[in-house]
């Protein structure tokens, strides 16, 4: 079994990443000091890939939106206890969260990181369902689901992803709707775990105060060898075109609510890291707290300090969102269409580029202050096909006519939607 | 632990903890002002740390100040504006990475540190208030927070059951006050209501980080002596009176999900039982609470219980559908009067305590944590470090809980109602 070391030389940090026999990465990230540990345990698989085939299947199968995350809540109950009880005893506050395209197993622990790594690797390697505890889950989940709908920051996201987004599985809530869980039963949880919980789509990584020599020791113990199945996702055909232009939605809210979204061809690998970093730097050149544009919408008063700006990226998806809270969403709208039309036409500000650069070069370094950053850094970009410290070597070595040339593409006005919820 | 705390008092109710540990790559400074809780000047204390951050005498706009710290590697400034009991705590952080990371060598820490004293000591004044045209921004901004309440349904629940949980107490505000008292607001009494704190208010200051920067730590010292000042020590124990019957109150809203939110009291006021026993009920996954009130009897969708300290106010707060309501209610009672009857076994106990242990060493792992840790422990007067909170923890029994649980009376119930079937209008 190799030990391959990821080594940043600016930073002086390194972790080891390991290909184990059973089939699964483990990535462990000892840090000198740290009396915490983070661990996550996490398969590819999250709430967009409800289409799929391995080399066991003859065809593609098509299964309930809203499973990944229904399968996530199972997983915590074991054949003869609940997991919280195990972990219990070992002091160690565990979670799990479903995303897009992940589904992670969480602990955090400042004493025994050992007894409850055990309990990681062994209850997610255990599935345990019936039709009786899928049906009781089945109104935990729809309890969820309209709890969310309550959420306004959350609808508002949401509808924008139904706006960019035609057939694109991602435009769908993540823990699907009362209607889409309602047809889950056990066999379903079944062949979906046994897919996408095969150790070699799955990933450990590991940070803290930790060994990785005894991570080993208890990933011997605890893994049993996968067959590769050669899993296969498949998505509908995504046009680049959006679905909808806007969309309204009325909820008890203060101020109204925007999203503001611009669609983009998807990416892969490296090449998606490194326009995530492009589409970022853009973002901050645009409507950055430094740039002209956000102090003349915040002197006008069409944006607060909740105003912010994210690159959302996936399998399959690309888009550059800004959000916030405005009276007049429609004004914000179209003075960052007019802002991006005068970037794409007279230039980026090199001046501020430097600086943002240097900005967000001190976020990196203050990133590796946190047990827990450093974990999921680690297992994001493990997923994406990168590792962690590819991102700072991206930063360090943009020039500013990358962003430039990338404007067209990234920032299509004819590919923009906006979402607003706001009060009755 | 390669941890170091020192603590120096500078004045009259100001004090500089400092807090080193070498594993840090990057420092934290924080300022607070505690003061009472108070309706006529809350609002003016809520908007202050807002006005500070953004623009100084050298740093005239946001965008500048903003560009500034940028340069430094992205420092930032950061507000703090919370309650503790019937106090008001207000402040700004400034944090930014260690000298030893800056590319070119630069001295990034006491520059960062320079700016902040010019935010605090030589803020942008004009007709002896704040500048006018950047606070009329954040007054604003202000409005639409106070506004942006009612988005988060769970913390509206909790501000809406506390105007009646601590009905006539300081407690009932918010610390962000009422929206009549930010359109009050002026230039003049919010640059007013700021001279007075650093006259009169507790003064906490924090410098946490992987590098001692006796420059910084000098330049702070120095600025805050020459203060004047006029301080009184602060109460910061105040316990919520028992109403003599339980005040039950309602809102009807445009929810799918139902909140209820329920105060219990307690003539018990100490900190580590009052944890334990809320922990035991109400704040972990094995906690009485989760396993019963919504594994076993799906009852809520969350249901978790809290202990305000310094007003000696349980609260329990839970997502719940409209048919479950009551029988909600009764089976989270139930659980209390499990406690109090020494319904749990040793394990379940000792579970909290690993847990509650947990969480108060990981505050080692983080600048703001373990500043926060120790500007609590100033606030209670113990200075305890994790290790020593934890010993007090161990020491419990089961008679403490019981005592602890047996103390509660239910004093307030609020319910959120649903007036919707299948959500908001499209």
């Amino acid at each position: 079994m190799n030990k391959d070391i990821i080594k940043s030389d600016r930073f002086k940090e390194q972790y080891y990443k390991i290909k184990h026999p059973s089939g699964l990465t483990i990535l462990v990230w000892s840090m000198e000091g740290f009396s915490s540990t983070e661990a996550l345990f996490g398969t590819n698989y999250g709430s967009i890939n409800t289409r799929f085939k391995t080399n066991k299947d003859a065809d593609f199968v098509d299964v309930p939106e809203g499973i990944a995350h229904f399968l996530e809540h199972k997983l915590f109950e074991n054949e003869d206890c609940d997991v919280f009880e195990l972990y219990a005893k070992t002091g160690a506050n565990a979670n799990a969260y479903t995303s897009f395209d992940k589904t992670v197993y969480l602990f955090s622990c400042s004493d025994k990181w050992k007894e409850s790594l055990e309990i990681l690797l062994s209850f997610v390697q255990k599935p345990y369902f019936t039709d009786a505890t899928v049906q009781k889950e089945q109104g935990i989940i729809g309890q969820e689901i309209r709890m969310c709908d309550d959420n306004p920051d959350w609808r508002v996201f949401f509808n924008l992803l139904d706006a960019l987004y035609v057939n694109h599985p991602v435009k769908i809530d993540i823990a699907g709707t009362v209607e889409s869980i309602a047809k889950i039963d056990a066999d379903l949880l079944y062949r979906c775990y046994h897919t996408f919980y095969n150790l070699n789509n799955m990933v450990l990584s590991i940070s803290g105060n930790v060994n990785v020599d005894e991570v080993l020791k208890i990933a011997d113990k605890y893994l049993k060898p996968c067959e590769d199945i050669k899993l296969e996702n498949q998505f509908s055909d995504e046009p680049l075109k959006i679905n909808k232009t806007d969309v309204l939605k009325i909820l008890p809210v203060g101020t109204p609510l925007f999203n503001i979204g611009f669609k983009a061809p998807p990416k892969t690998g490296k090449e998606l890291l490194r326009s995530e970093v492009i589409a970022g730097m853009a973002l901050s050149l645009i409507a950055g707290s430094t740039s002209p544009l956000y102090k003349q919408l915040t002197e006008e008063g069409l944006i607060n300090s909740s105003f912010s700006s994210e690159v959302f990226t996936g399998d399959g998806y690309f888009a550059n969102i800004l959000g916030g809270e405005s009276k007049n969403p429609e004004e914000v709208f179209a003075r960052i269409k007019a802002e991006i039309e005068n970037v794409k036409s007279t230039g980026l500000d090199k001046k501020r580029f430097n600086i943002i650069k240097k900005s967000k070069y001190g976020q990196l370094v203050r990133g590796f202050n946190n047990v827990e950053a450093c974990a999921s850094l680690m297992l994001n970009s493990h997923f994406i096909g990168a590792d962690a410290f590819d991102v700072v070597e991206i930063i360090a070595n943009l020039e500013i006519n990358e962003v430039q040339e990338c404007l067209n593409e990234m920032f299509d006005i004819s590919n923009s939607a906006i979402s607003i919820v706001k009060n009755r | 632990m390669s941890l170091k705390m020192e603590e120096f008092v500078i004045s009259d109710g100001i004090k500089i903890k400092t807090i080193i540990d070498k594993k840090f790559k990057s420092n934290l400074i924080t300022i607070r002002f505690i003061t009472k809780l108070n309706e006529k000047t809350v609002s003016q204390n809520a908007i202050i740390p807002n006005v500070l951050v953004t623009t100084n005498s050298t740093y005239k706009t946001r965008m500048e100040l903003t560009t500034k710290l940028s340069e430094l590697y992205g420092s930032g400034f950061a507000t703090i504006n919370h309650k503790i009991a019937d106090n008001q705590v207000v402040g700004i952080s400034a944090s930014c990475i260690c000298d030893a990371y800056a590319l070119a060598g630069e001295g990034i820490t006491s520059e960062v540190t320079e700016i902040l004293l010019d935010c605090i000591f030589k803020p942008l004044v004009e007709e002896n208030g704040f500048g006018k045209h950047d606070f009329d921004i954040r007054k604003t901004e202000l409005i639409d927070s106070i506004d942006a309440e009612i988005n988060d349904k769970r913390t509206y629940a909790i501000k809406r059951a506390n105007t009646s949980i601590y009905k006539n107490e300081p407690s009932a505000l918010t610390s962000y006050g009422t929206k009549d008292g930010a359109i009050a607001l002026t230039p003049q009494n919010a640059f007013s209501a700021y001279k007075e704190l650093l006259k009169t208010a507790q003064i906490e200051i924090m410098y946490c980080g992987g590098e001692k920067n006796v420059d910084s730590i000098e330049m702070l010292k120095k600025a805050f002596s020459s203060i004047e000042r006029d301080f009184s020590e602060n109460v910061f124990s105040k316990i919520s009176p028992l109403k003599n019957e339980v005040c039950e109150v309602s809102d009807e809203m445009d929810v799918n999900q139902c909140k209820m939110v329920m105060a219990y009291k307690s003539d018990f006021n100490t900190v580590y039982e009052n944890r334990l026993m809320s922990t035991m009920l109400g704040g972990t996954a094995f906690s009485k609470l989760f396993t019963n009130v919504r594994e076993k009897f799906s009852l809520c969708y969350y249901c978790a219980a809290g202990f305000v300290e310094g007003k000696g106010v349980l609260i329990i707060d839970s997502g719940v559908e409209l048919s479950n309501i009551p029988k909600a209610r009764e089976e989270i009672n139930n659980q209390i009067i499990a406690l109090a009857k020494g319904d749990f076994t040793d394990e379940e106990m000792h579970n909290a305590v690993l847990s509650i242990s947990g969480d108060y060493k990981s505050n080692y792992d983080s600048t703001h944590d373990i500043s926060s840790w120790y500007f609590i422990q100033g606030i209670r007067r113990d200075n305890f470090t994790p290790e020593q909170a934890i010993q007090k923890l161990e020491s419990l029994t089961r008679d403490d809980v019981i005592k602890a649980a047996s103390a509660l009376k239910l004093d307030t119930v609020y319910i959120m109602k649903s007036n919707v079937s299948d959500g908001g209008a499209e």
